[in-house]
């Protein structure tokens, strides 16, 4: 329902669209991406596009303030929201329609579209096998985590917190609600059905309503490296999984873990042993005294052994830290199927482009230089888009590898650009994380680029007042920048947003 | 009939002589290549050790034990009993991939060749460095442990802290499975390059425990180029690899691009790992074959991810080799050509063949020589590329008072070409390079130190034939007897470039009467031919102290004007002296000054510097900082860390894939 003109404290909050370009609003859910975009619809409307709604799973207070949120978010579009789009599947990109999934669900809230990309089409051979490595990598992971965990590790906690970006609550927990995207199909008019429905690169469209705005889709690519799955549809054997590094050590794992082990796993297991069954000795029988004359006894040691000498040689977990590698593999891999979207404003001269990445990393930003090249869709010069972006949604929390420098960030070499980053600094460079969001070094390049024009949602400035000038640009220039500034007057701002006109 | 038992009278037998050497088969190549029909038939060698008499199964010997674990698939492999009769009539098990057994034939094989090539290049036994154990002392470590089947991954490291070797195993990608078999498995412990990688890590380890430290950027790619030019050129001293090569690609003896050419095809077999892919030669675009690739001065400025830093290195000392190489061989094309030095077509004869062969052979062994034994000429913390070079020339120069095939000649341009040099000399000629003699003042204070009395007390007996324990019991005896002679006259500190008296800085880690900490790191002999052609023992002592470091330099000074902080990295000084044992002189001093403001800069720069962009740096922290956060947060050593694990893991290259 729209809300009616004696709706005071409705219209009050609204969030105005300006007249030609758009109002971006930043929110601060604490650490997570939350952007809500207004556009002027062709009958005088404002037109309302979310793109993503999240905050980490383990920032403390996240849920409350998520509904903090949610609730502005209601008030600002009159409960009605034309698009959303979610880049990927970590909680801090879409953990909003979970702690907050009461206020979305109820029947009055409308959402029109829903705005995914081809990966999560579970239809899709492709995405078919990266789901099923996945699931493998991710039970593999979480077992071998925690044998590294009871050992002591000292790297086993910044593991877990990494994993939990795919894992949220453990693989238990996530039985009880519909999550997330689960619940934003069920919710939306417009249903996925077909694979046309979902975005893939190359895509252009416009947003309903709205006749001066171009939707590129960037990425994420169609591409079997990037998610580490096979390209040969011919495989002998579909159903078998294939058996490379990644998978051998999962099933290694999984061997040993009683409760981790399924059945479908054994023919992996068997498989991927190096060795003949015959050449074989299992530990039970390796310490035994007589075996080789002790020789392993004197050697290796076991833990039956009075002397405990030869403990520090021991290699029991050693083996167990390429978790580490795949841990950030997988993680790469989901942030690198970001949902990448362009919106051009052909109402503006030259038309402006604003960019909004999710979490792309290298490989999602490198192929974008291909989408000129012949193939389904649209051909799109990259060069010329970046070079009119005049906003930029920094990619990954403002981490170092998910902004290309010589192939992203050095081509927008618009005068009026600005950055916006969603991060929680503290947060997450905080004891126990010590995550590198955002990037000094990157930070620095931005400064440069941007000549101070940076948003950062961990820093909304107190009570209405305007951001300071760093000193880059000349008063009358930082005056136009922060004419277009709007921001909730409190004392903890909930929200920044910025006008492109 | 039966016939009368010979060996009933064992008495009356004569004594039989004992077997020289003890002879393994080996893989030359990865297996995957021996898949190949025309690499088949080179790709097995027969290793020959001396022969080793306390050498039981495992195999267990002197110096290493193969202990065959395979934690992934919670296994076990029997140890190989290579003195088996059955096996010493056949030089071992042959090559195969399937027993386990053949891989610790190989890994011992391989990893014994090179400790031997240490020891013939430095005259003296291999030791491990010491463990330091529970107590915070330091342990003799006899044997360095290997483990053939440690990991399932696509890597291989040594690891300082439990003096072993790592190999993993993986199965082949199955998308770009290249020459292999896909989801076939890849064993690293039977690639010979790699094998004889990762031992070099570890006897480096063994001579030069700080330099795992990464204090510039340098230090961690000196490891890597070390480790890769160590298993190149043992590599080519088989002159069985070579010859078939040399044979059947004959066409490139006129570009005589044929050694860079057969190192690129080792590097490829190895996947990334080995420098040699990207520094000496490239796969041009259009015709898909390898082609040199011209040095670039500027890329050593610009690399900084230690193994792609290292194989800069690498290519220097490649294309030094190649020069070498070539001069070697020109008399024999000639001969083999009347005269003109272009060869006729067809099949090269034999004789020519072998002879080419036995040349690449014998300068890759002098090449290896070079590289070991400049080991010795280096500072014992904080060394760069520069310091390398200056102790290559040095090292060679002290061996080979003529250059009479002008390898130095040949390194310096090598070096030179890829912008590699010592920012602290004037010229880049070979006595420009050379260390230099410490000045006669110095040279007086160093005499009280070294006395008579004391060079007769240190113990130097490290043959071949004696016992490694006892040669580490008396080293350390030697290093107790060196400190306290120092410590009795501390005011020779200042030609000794180091820091005694009771504090000016006070970050330096001081006793509690004030006076900074030094350690005699090492004293041990080196072998060197005087002018006269005859053997001469020098004594190399190395010499250490240690300072906290800050990277907010303020805070440096504060510390250093008394107040205290948790330091954020350990900063060391110290010398390596090379000690004329007749006449008590100290032939080189080479130092690296615990006060030095440049040092210091150039640390705090590197450390702070954001040079490996990876997202495991975002979430895992930099391998750089976590080395130094695990150092200061425990004693000596930093412990629950593996920097070379973290090496490979960590940046993009790997060694292994």
């Amino acid at each position: 329902m729209m809300p009616t003109e004696t709706d005071a404290a409705a219209v009050v909050f609204k969030m105005k669209a300006p007249t030609t370009g758009v109002s971006v609003r930043m929110y601060n859910p604490g650490f997570g991406d939350c952007l809500l975009l207004a556009f002027a619809g062709g009958d005088g409307e404002a037109r309302y596009v979310l793109i993503d709604c999240g905050v980490h799973h383990q920032y403390s207070g996240g849920s409350a303030r998520m509904k903090r949120v949610a609730d502005n978010i209601m008030a600002a579009t009159g409960k009605h929201l034309h698009a959303v789009a979610i880049t990927h599947d970590h909680t801090d990109h879409h953990y909003g329609f979970r702690y907050a999934r009461k206020t979305f669900a109820e029947d009055d809230v409308i959402i029109d579209e829903l705005w995914l990309a081809w990966i999560e089409n579970s239809d899709d051979d492709l995405v078919k096998q990266w789901v099923k490595n996945k699931h493998l990598t991710l039970r593999a992971l979480t077992s071998a985590i925690n044998r590294l965990q009871q050992a002591n590790h000292p790297l086993a906690a910044a593991m877990q917190s990494v994993l939990e970006f795919d894992v949220p609550e453990g693989f238990a927990a996530a039985g009880n609600a519909p999550p997330p995207l689960e619940f934003l199909r069920g919710k939306v008019v417009k249903k996925l059905n077909v694979p046309q429905d979902y975005k893939n690169p190359r895509d252009v469209f416009t947003i309903p309503g709205v006749p001066n705005v171009k939707v590129y889709v960037l990425g994420p690519p169609r591409n079997y490296e990037l998610l580490n799955v096979m390209d040969d549809n011919n495989e002998v054997y579909p159903e078998m999984t294939a058996l490379n590094e990644r998978t051998a050590f999962a099933a290694a794992v999984l061997a040993a873990d009683g409760e981790a082990r399924q059945d479908e796993d054994d023919d992996l297991i068997w498989r991927s042993r190096p060795f003949d069954k015959r050449y074989e000795i299992q530990k039970i029988d390796a310490d035994c005294k007589m075996m080789y004359e002790g020789f392993f006894h004197d050697f290796y040691g076991f833990d039956s052994d009075v002397d405990q000498s030869n403990e520090w040689r021991r290699i029991e977990t050693d083996w167990l830290l390429s978790a580490q590698q795949l841990v950030e593999e997988l993680d790469s891999i989901t942030n690198n199927t970001s949902l990448v979207l362009a919106f051009e404003l052909t109402d503006t001269t030259p038309h402006k482009v604003l960019l909004f990445v999710g979490d792309a990393q290298v490989g999602n930003w490198m192929s974008w230089q291909h989408l000129d090249d012949s193939g389904p869709g649209e051909k799109i010069d990259i060069d010329d888009l970046l070079t009119r972006t005049v906003f930029y949604k920094v990619g990954h929390h403002g981490s170092r590898n998910a902004t290309l420098k010589e192939h992203g960030l050095e081509r927008m070499t618009n005068s009026d650009l600005v950055a916006i980053i969603p991060v929680d600094k503290k947060w997450a460079n905080n004891e126990k994380r010590k995550w590198e969001h955002p990037a000094e070094k990157l930070l620095a390049q931005l400064e440069t680029s941007t000549r101070g024009r940076i948003l950062r949602s961990d820093k909304i400035p107190q009570n209405g007042k305007k951001p300071e000038n760093p000193g880059m640009l000349d008063q009358q220039n930082w005056k136009a920048f922060t004419d277009e500034i709007e921001l909730e007057n409190s004392d903890d701002p909930l929200w920044i947003q910025f006008t492109v006109k | 009939m039966t016939m009368p038992i010979q060996g009933a009278q064992p008495s009356k037998s004569p004594k039989l002589p004992k077997p020289a050497n003890r002879r393994l088969r080996a893989f030359a190549f990865d297996p995957c290549l021996s898949q190949r029909i025309d690499m088949h038939d080179i790709n097995e060698i027969t290793i020959s050790l001396p022969w080793e008499k306390h050498l039981k199964q495992g195999p267990v010997d002197d110096y290493l034990e193969v202990v065959d674990y395979d934690p992934a698939s919670q296994a076990f492999y029997a140890p190989v009993n290579l003195n088996d009769p059955d096996l010493l009539a056949q030089d071992g098990l042959p090559p195969m991939l399937s027993n386990p057994q053949f891989h610790q034939q190989m890994v011992y094989g391989v990893v014994r060749t090179t400790i031997r090539h240490f020891e013939k290049a430095l005259g003296r036994r291999a030791l491990w460095s010491p463990r330091k154990n529970d107590q915070g002392e330091y342990e003799y470590v006899d044997h360095l442990r290997v483990y053939p089947h440690a990991l399932r991954e696509a890597n291989a490291y040594y690891s300082p802290e439990k003096k072993a070797l790592l190999f993993g195993y993986f199965p082949a990608s199955t998308t770009s499975p290249g020459m292999n078999l896909p989801g076939g498995i890849v064993f690293t412990c039977l690639s010979h390059d790699i094998v004889a990688h990762e031992t070099t890590h570890a006897l480096i380890d063994g001579l030069h425990r700080r330099f795992i430290e990464p204090s510039n950027v340098d230090v961690w790619a000196l490891h890597e180029a070390l480790a890769d030019l160590v298993a190149l050129f043992q590599h080519f001293t088989y002159p069985e690899v070579l010859r078939g090569q040399i044979a059947q690609t004959r066409g490139d003896l006129e570009s005589q691009n044929l050694l860079g050419e057969l190192a690129f095809q080792f590097g490829q077999a190895i996947g990334n790992y080995g420098a040699l892919r990207s520094a000496i030669w490239k796969i041009d675009p259009e015709t898909k074959k390898p082609v040199p690739v011209e040095p670039d001065p500027k890329a050593l400025r610009q690399t900084t991810e230690p193994h792609a830093r290292g194989a800069i290195l690498v290519a220097a000392v490649f294309d030094a080799f190649l020069t070498v190489y070539k001069r070697r061989i020109a008399d024999l094309l000639r001969i083999a050509s009347g005269g003109t030095g272009i060869l006729a077509p067809g099949a090269l004869h034999p004789d020519l063949v072998e002879r080419l062969a036995q040349e690449a052979a014998k300068t890759a062994g002098h090449f290896l020589q070079i590289c070991i034994r400049a080991l010795d000429y280096c500072p014992p913390v904080d060394v760069d590329f520069g310091d390398y070079l200056r102790a290559m020339i040095t090292a060679d120069a002290d061996l080979l008072t003529e250059d009479r095939l002008n390898y130095r000649l040949a390194i310096i341009e090598a070096f030179r070409r890829r912008g590699i040099y010592p920012n602290d000399v004037r010229n880049l000629s070979e006595e420009g390079l050379l260390w230099i003699e410490p000045s006669k003042e110095d040279q007086k204070v160093f005499q009280r130190v070294f006395t008579k009395k004391i060079l007769r007390q240190l113990a130097l007996d490290w043959g071949m034939t004696t016992n490694r324990e006892r040669i580490y019991r008396k080293a350390c005896d030697s290093q107790e007897r060196l400190h306290n002679r120092i410590a009795a006259v501390p005011e020779v500190a200042k030609a000794f470039h180091l820091k005694l008296d009771a504090v000016e800085k006070q970050s330096l880690f001081c006793n509690d009467r004030g006076v900074p900490f030094f350690e005699v790191h090492s004293v041990r002999p080196a072998r060197r031919v005087g002018p006269d052609g005859d053997s001469i023992t020098d004594l190399v002592v190395e010499i250490t102290q240690r300072r906290r470091g800050y990277i907010d330099p303020d805070r440096q000074q504060m510390v250093d004007a008394g107040d205290t902080f948790d330091p954020d990295f350990i900063f060391r000084g110290g010398c390596t002296l090379l000690v004329d044992l007749h006449e008590g002189k100290v032939r080189y001093c080479i130092y690296k000054d615990i006060d030095s403001k440049y040092r210091l800069e150039r640390m705090r720069k590197y450390l702070g510097g954001d040079e490996s962009p990876s997202l495991r740096s975002t979430y895992f922290g930099d391998p750089r900082q976590s080395y130094y956060t695990a150092l200061t947060g425990g004693e000596d050593e930093a412990m629950g860390t593996e920097p070379f694990a973290m090496i490979n893991r960590s940046f993009t290259l790997k060694e292994v894939k």
